[in-house]
């Protein structure tokens, strides 16, 4: 085997499978399960990971995408040798730090300061090193105060704090995250990116897995997409989330449907000057026809988004639907988006009980032409891209 | 940073589905935002892998110890966790490792004291008793604890990477140390009934060792074992009551010399059960030195740790054989 440079991992064709009936360790369940390898009857099993390939280099950065379930935490596992394949190979190089739900090997018992310690040894630290990370580490956490404190008195976020601190400060050839961003308050969050890119930018390679998909762009050079177990798209981070936002469009299309009687989408149509495609920074015209229970008397809701629900803004509008076929249009002055795909929502609610007509759904995808924001640096998160129409001057 | 050649990152797949073309959707471009985008049609992935890449789990036995050595700082630091919860938790603390054997000896002088078969002359019955509960209760409580090490810590191995065996030998570190408190008892018993141990009790490196071995290879095995059956979980507390008596503890292991069973008579047992159970030579030997001043029993000590070393290799064995699933399980 040749031996590559620390902070390498490969990953080759690995494949993981759990036990359909994983969790059952109970006698009869294991007599059960001998009794059919015996008659040599096939094993129930699930796959969790089909045919995963991953080469990471020395001080790069991947992310981890993909819904629920699709395998990526069982990844991570694999990568940190804390599970093993069942086919393939995955091999890594140098030493591993993991951030992987941190909270795990705080032990509520102990205090702070022990906490540190005990964690810090389990991570691999040397007494010598812990102690000369001590304060950084109590800093970072911002539980200076409590640190001979018992940890079950400590706040959760205290908690999660103080473990990714402690994780945070190996100094790992490779660097894993798993979620760890989904606690913790803004600003915390927003130093954890900043913490990771410091490391990231000491040459350490990141894997990153997160379903906040602004952190991973904002981390990430490249990353890889799996759904359902699999490997869907690989590559550089923007082209994959386009992949992944996409196909989240038509999953959540498929599963709303507007066709529950209540209220059709026929047609949705956004433009810009003179019914050119729409430009950022110039006036839009969001055109939307359709059709509903007549009579009622609701308010629409139009949001655009860049991908999942969440929309970069909304406007409402009164409505009184007509009989048959009716055409909406929404006129923005100024389209504060810059060039990319979005995609439209709506919603409608009805006036007089406040009982949704039409849940918020997406109805159809537009494309924006034109100038570019610029890219933030290294691990700053852009909420949503805006367009502003920004001169500098410098003297 | 991103020195990464484009499509690096998996082997390509043929596409033929609906997802043949890499599509410019991202708008901000970046530098490397202008290729390496692939794409995997699902219906191309296999349902079964090939079947000659399985991965096996075989790490050889003095690799894995090594690798195991490599990290000893970890078992102190697992070992030292638990005291401290324990120490916080329990307000008598450290104590109960000087409570816990001194009932035991009392309930069997109690009990054991005026039987004669029982009795050696010279030595009082509490300190004879004492030697046996100190050298049972470290493989008890080691057994006892160690076995279900793996199980209360799953939380944490799914998260961290070094040795499993980490997570049992802590426990046997652990016990370790109450074994020494227990010590004290036995001390002030010595200078109370005015017994002094004889100079033969220097070969306890000997007895001490073959416990040792004993111990991890049983821990190790029992650890590995409960985690794909619990069940077994309750066994092991049956196997610590059982062998507290199956243990040459309140009798001596003299009475084992001369069986008469059937067809057989006069038979000597002890080399058989020295085999099964290596705790029996080490009682007896820590009696022989220590109370009446004679040389250890060679042959016997011998087939024990012949026999312990053969426990802690296939233990060590049979638990890294099933580590492989200990994560999974969950």
């Amino acid at each position: 085997m040749p031996t590559s440079a620390d902070g390498t991992v490969i990953v080759e064709h690995v494949w993981k499978r759990f036990r359909a009936d994983a969790g059952e360790a109970r006698l009869n369940a294991q007599l059960i399960r001998v009794g059919r390898r015996l008659v040599g009857k096939e094993q129930q099993w699930t796959w969790v990971l089909k045919d995963v390939n991953l080469e990471v280099k020395p001080g790069e950065t991947v992310g981890l995408i993909g819904i629920n379930g699709s395998g990526k935490s069982t990844l991570l596992k694999i990568i940190s040798h804390a599970m093993y394949q069942t086919n393939g190979r995955c091999d890594t190089y140098g030493r591993i730090g993991a951030l992987l739900e941190v909270r795990g090997g705080i032990n509520p018992q102990l205090s702070g300061r022990e906490n540190i310690y005990m964690f810090g040894s389990l991570l691999g630290l040397s007494r010598r090193q812990i102690a000369q990370r001590f304060d950084t580490i109590v800093e970072f956490a911002e539980v200076s105060t409590a640190i001979d404190r018992q940890v079950k008195f400590y706040s959760s976020g205290m908690q999660v704090r103080l473990g990714f601190s402690i994780a945070a400060h190996l100094d790992a050839d490779i660097l894993l995250v798993d979620e760890v961003l989904a606690v913790g308050d803004a600003n915390f969050q927003q130093k954890c990116l900043q913490r990771i890119s410091e490391v990231v930018a000491s040459g350490t390679t990141l894997l990153f897995v997160s379903h906040d998909l602004a952190a991973v762009e904002a981390m990430c050079d490249r990353a890889m997409w799996l759904t359902e177990s699999m490997v869907r798209a690989a590559g550089p981070t923007r082209a994959v989330l386009a992949q992944y936002r996409e196909a989240i469009e038509e999953h959540a299309a498929l599963a709303s449907g507007t066709d529950d009687g209540a209220l059709r989408v026929l047609k949705t149509e956004v433009t810009g000057p003179d019914d050119g495609p729409p430009r950022p920074g110039e006036a839009a015209k969001i055109r939307l026809v359709l059709r509903g229970p007549e009579g009622t008397s609701a308010f629409l809701f139009v949001g655009v988004s860049q991908g999942p629900a969440m929309p970069i803004f909304v406007t409402r509008h009164a409505v009184k639907l007509p009989s048959g076929e009716f055409e909406v249009r929404c006129l923005i002055r100024n389209l504060p988006i810059p060039k990319g795909r979005y995609y439209l929502w709506l919603s409608m609610i009805s006036r007089k009980n406040g009982e949704p007509v039409q849940g918020w759904a997406p109805v159809g995808h537009f494309d924006v032409f034109g100038a570019i924001t610029d890219t933030p640096p290294k691990g700053v998160l852009v909420l949503s891209p805006v367009y502003v129409d920004a001169t500098w001057e410098s003297s | 940073m991103t020195g990464a050649a484009p499509g690096g990152l998996a082997t390509p797949v043929p596409c033929t589905g609906g997802w043949g073309v890499a599509t410019d959707t991202g708008g901000v471009s970046r530098p490397d935002d202008d290729g390496g985008l692939l794409l995997v049609d699902p219906d191309t992935v296999p349902d079964e892998p090939p079947a000659d890449a399985y991965y096996r789990h075989r790490v050889p036995l003095l690799l894995a110890i090594s690798h195991m050595w490599q990290r000893k700082e970890i078992i102190w630091a697992l070992a030292e966790r638990d005291v401290r919860v324990s120490y916080k938790q329990a307000t008598l603390g450290m104590a109960w490792g000087i409570i816990n054997p001194v009932i035991q000896v009392l309930l069997f002088t109690l009990i054991f004291g005026h039987v004669k078969s029982l009795k050696i002359p010279g030595v009082p019955y509490a300190i004879y008793a004492f030697t046996g509960v100190i050298c049972w209760s470290y493989f008890a409580g080691s057994f006892g604890a160690g076995s279900s090490a793996v199980i209360g810590n799953l939380n944490l191995l799914q998260k961290t990477h070094f040795p499993r065996e980490c997570f049992p030998l802590s426990q046997m570190l652990e016990q370790t140390l109450y074994t020494t408190i227990g010590l004290i008892p036995l001390t002030i018993l010595l200078v109370a009934k005015g017994f002094a141990p004889h100079a033969e009790i220097l070969w306890a490196p000997v007895f001490i060792a073959i416990e040792l071995l004993f111990t991890a290879g049983m821990v190790l095995a029992a650890a590995s074992i409960i985690v794909y059956v619990r069940d077994l979980g309750q066994i092991t507390a049956l196997i610590i009551q059982i062998g507290l008596f199956a243990t040459p503890v309140i009798w001596p292991l003299s009475k084992l010399a001369n069986i008469s069973i059937g067809p057989l008579h006069h038979w000597d047992l002890r080399p058989y059960y020295s085999f099964i159970n290596p705790l029996g030579p080490v009682v007896d030997n820590v009696r022989r030195t220590m109370l009446l001043g004679q040389n250890p029993d060679w042959p016997l000590l011998g087939i024990a740790a012949v026999s312990a070393s053969l426990y802690f290799v296939f233990g060590y064995l049979i638990f890294k054989r099933l580590e492989v699933g200990f994560a999974d399980i969950s």
